[in-house]
């Protein structure tokens, strides 16, 4: 369970968030929409602990989170097996666990027949892939994903959610999803939490169905059109 | 391949009609004056025979490369602290470009009167002199670590330890191989100066002092020929494919990126 109460940040006395309150449980995806700069990174920032908010109350009893960046930040000098493993060899796992672990996740992945390449070998899709499984290999209770698939072009994208949408049940893990892209929240979410523009302010909480299999492009269309006059003002042009 | 192998022909091209112009030169003048390439050749098959030219290279390697050695881990480690401590950065900066800015011959002239002339004088004089390259290719790698890799590693609670030899170390590594390139030129070059400067018995030093007495300007021409070819074939044959099998993520990575 993560609880944030009044949560709000400032950098130099330049505020970008204020006011936050919310929860997730476990195994809850929360998506967080709204423009770039409206402090969607700050406030994952503040989840992951690695920075302090200025003001308000955070709570967080996962014991296991795990960060997905916009770029991939992989190691150059280490291979994709390597690069998966990472987060295993930093929490002390053998050298079979990390090996073991990390083989998995390639065949889960669609990453078979990369493992030894390194990273400037991958095309951008499999970089993120290989970014994904860092994450995963710790088998995180909370996943944060900053806008994971922002620098992928569409059809990668598409393909790429349907990949973490199906992990997140697979695993029963909790998300906080930030992007910019609100069909992508829609998709992903069960709830989702739109900010105003900076300093960042909730603005609508809208709760969301579980994406169907089947005619998914339909129904994410038909959500975002009814939810569109509640998000609307996070989105002023 | 292909590109390769070109580079490679141009390179040799260059080599042989550097030779060609030499030798040109040299019938222009008088043997003793300007020797041709073949003079100078013939000198080093001479000294090869003596057993002189083996022995001196011996002498001058180990001294190179024990002070090229301690620079090379003295520089290394205080420039990778100096990278991740500011203040230290800031306190030892000036001082190391304060000892960069003496020249290696007033090194060696302090080094002579603290040291042996025949050991450790010219270790003593090298180390100074390449540890500043060292430690301003250590400092200046450290801190252009990549910062998102940084916070990545914190997210996954990276032990210090291994945030050194996992993240720091390797990038450190490919900043630092132009320092040691050049580091090693420049080791020669005053263990070289330091043989002779503190006139060592022993060593290509005192091989070239020896022949400079001598006159025996075929003999001078040798000698730094024999520098030339040791330089080349360390660079050649031990630093590069210590970067290929140290760097295998290098391999075929064109510019930065990734």
């Amino acid at each position: 369970m993560l609880t944030m109460t009044g949560v709000g940040h400032a950098y130099g006395g330049h505020p970008v968030l204020a006011d936050i309150d919310l929860r997730l449980g476990p195994g809850q995806v929360l998506a967080i929409v709204g423009r770039s700069g409206c402090g969607k990174t700050t406030l994952l920032q503040i989840a992951s602990g690695l920075i302090a908010p200025s003001r308000g109350r955070v709570e967080n009893r996962f014991r296991r989170p795990a960060y997905v960046f916009q770029e991939p930040r992989l190691l150059p000098w280490r291979t994709a097996w390597q690069n998966i493993a990472f987060g295993l060899k930093a929490a002390g796992a053998s050298a079979a666990e990390q090996r073991r672990v990390a083989s998995a996740l390639i065949e889960r992945l669609g990453l078979a027949g990369a493992a030894d390449k390194y990273p400037h070998e991958l095309s951008g899709g499999m970089r993120q892939r290989v970014a994904l499984g860092r994450a995963l290999a710790i088998e995180p209770d909370l996943l944060l994903l900053d806008e994971p698939f922002g620098a992928l072009d569409p059809g990668l994208r598409a393909d790429m959610q349907r990949l973490l949408l199906d992990l997140l049940a697979e695993r029963q893990v909790a998300a906080l999803f930030v992007t910019h892209d609100l069909t992508e929240a829609v998709r992903i979410g069960d709830e989702l939490i739109a900010l105003s523009p900076a300093p960042g302010r909730i603005i609508a909480r809208v709760p969301l169905g579980r994406t169907p299999r089947t005619d998914a492009d339909a129904y994410v269309h038909r959500t975002v059109a009814a939810i569109w006059p509640q998000v609307s003002a996070a989105y002023p042009d | 391949m292909g590109r390769r192998t070109a580079a490679l022909g141009w390179g040799l091209l260059g080599i042989g009609a550097s030779l060609a112009l030499w030798h040109l030169i040299a019938l222009q003048y008088p043997p003793w004056a300007v020797p041709t390439p073949v003079d100078v050749a013939r000198e080093m098959v001479r000294l090869w025979r003596q057993g002189a030219l083996l022995s001196a290279v011996a002498v001058t390697t180990v001294r190179t490369l024990a002070g090229f050695g301690l620079a090379v881990l003295l520089g290394g480690v205080s420039g990778l602290i100096a990278g991740l401590l500011p203040p230290l950065r800031q306190a030892l900066a000036p001082v190391v470009t304060a000892i960069q800015g003496v020249p290696p011959v007033a090194l060696i002239i302090v080094a002579l009167l603290w040291f042996d002339a025949n050991s450790s004088a010219p270790v003593f004089t090298i180390t100074v002199a390449v540890l500043p390259i060292i430690f301003a290719a250590a400092l200046e790698g450290t801190r252009a670590v990549d910062r998102g890799l940084i916070e990545m590693a914190t997210v996954f609670r990276t032990p210090r330890r291994m945030l050194v030899t996992d993240v720091y170390l390797p990038h450190l590594l490919s900043y630092l191989f132009p320092a040691l390139v050049s580091g090693l030129g420049l080791a020669w070059k005053v263990a070289l100066l330091a043989e002779l400067m503190a006139g060592s018995r022993t060593g290509m030093g005192a091989g070239l002092g020896a022949a400079r007495v001598s006159l025996n300007v075929a003999g001078m021409f040798a000698w730094i020929a024999v520098v030339v070819i040791l330089l080349l074939a360390m660079e050649n044959l031990l630093l590069r494919p210590l970067k290929r099998r140290l760097e295998p993520w290098q391999r075929g990575r064109e510019g930065g990126g990734g």
